[in-house]
């Protein structure tokens, strides 16, 4: 028995940690890997309230989350490659503006 | 059963944060993989099977191949200074223990049943339910997100492209 209260608190550690890496680290690979820690975080929420409440409207949602979520990752990634043949580094320090 | 939960979210939660303080972005994303997979190990022990088996495929199958292959490519550049000093990871741990101490302030009054994956039976049932649910109700949201791929792919095409021509 896994009462969604645990999970629930859990699931707020880890979302705490991704929001913590996303704020702290510089470089722009590791703060796009805390937005998937993030995005986890709220996908086990709604799986958890969803076997709670023995609906699987959160389950469905749990798959549209991912499928934007690859989307957006492939987009995320291209840019930073992109990025990188500019200015030689992925660091977040350098990009103070976008243009040029 | 609570037992493994508590191995599996400690499994979660240390991998997490190595993701997050590893100082070489290949250990990061090695990491990544430990978390991901201990989070469909709590897919599982919600009774969402599929759903653990997705975020196998998708999350730590290629999602995260994706990041490796950027890691390899363009990963190695030099470390920020700022994130050298220990001020700034003191300035982190505060801001952590704030951020959680908000969330668990405002989440420990919750009510909810218990979940119970073997006594919910028919996991099979509730997959079955899901997948009808997605090609009847959800069906627009369905083909927006189809269309929302199609772009993604014309985009990062059209990306590449600008670059070389710049070049």
């Amino acid at each position: 028995m896994i009462s969604p209260q645990l999970v629930v608190l859990f699931t707020a550690a880890l979302f705490t940690v991704g929001l913590v890496g996303l704020l702290m680290r510089r470089n722009s690979l590791v703060m796009l890997m805390c937005v998937v820690i993030m995005v986890n975080a709220a996908n086990l929420n709604l799986v958890a309230f969803s076997s709670s409440l023995r609906l699987v409207t959160g389950w469905a949602l749990v798959i549209f989350i991912i499928g934007v979520e690859a989307a957006e990752l492939a987009v995320a990634l291209a840019v930073i490659t992109a990025y990188q043949r500019l200015k030689g580094s992925v660091e977040m320090d350098s990009a103070r503006r976008l243009r040029d | 059963m609570t037992a493994s939960f508590f191995i599996l979210a400690f499994i979660c939660l240390a991998a997490a944060v190595m993701v997050v303080v590893s100082r070489k972005l290949i250990h990061s994303a090695l990491y990544l993989i430990v978390t991901l997979l201990a989070v469909a190990g709590i897919f599982i022990m919600l009774g969402a099977e599929f759903l653990a088996a997705v975020q196998v495929l998708v999350y730590a199958g290629s999602i995260v191949v994706l990041f490796v292959f950027v890691v390899m490519t363009v990963g190695f550049g030099r470390a920020s200074e700022l994130e050298r000093t220990p001020a700034w990871w003191a300035l982190g741990a505060s801001l952590a223990l704030i951020i959680s101490g908000q969330l668990c302030l405002a989440l420990y009054s919750m009510k909810g049943a218990a979940v119970d994956a073997p006594a919910a039976g028919g996991a099979g049932r509730l997959t079955v339910e899901m997948g009808r649910l997605i090609f009847t109700d959800w069906l627009l949201p369905l083909e927006v997100l189809s269309l929302l791929m199609l772009a993604v792919m014309v985009g990062i095409a059209a990306l590449r492209r600008e670059g070389r021509r710049k070049k």
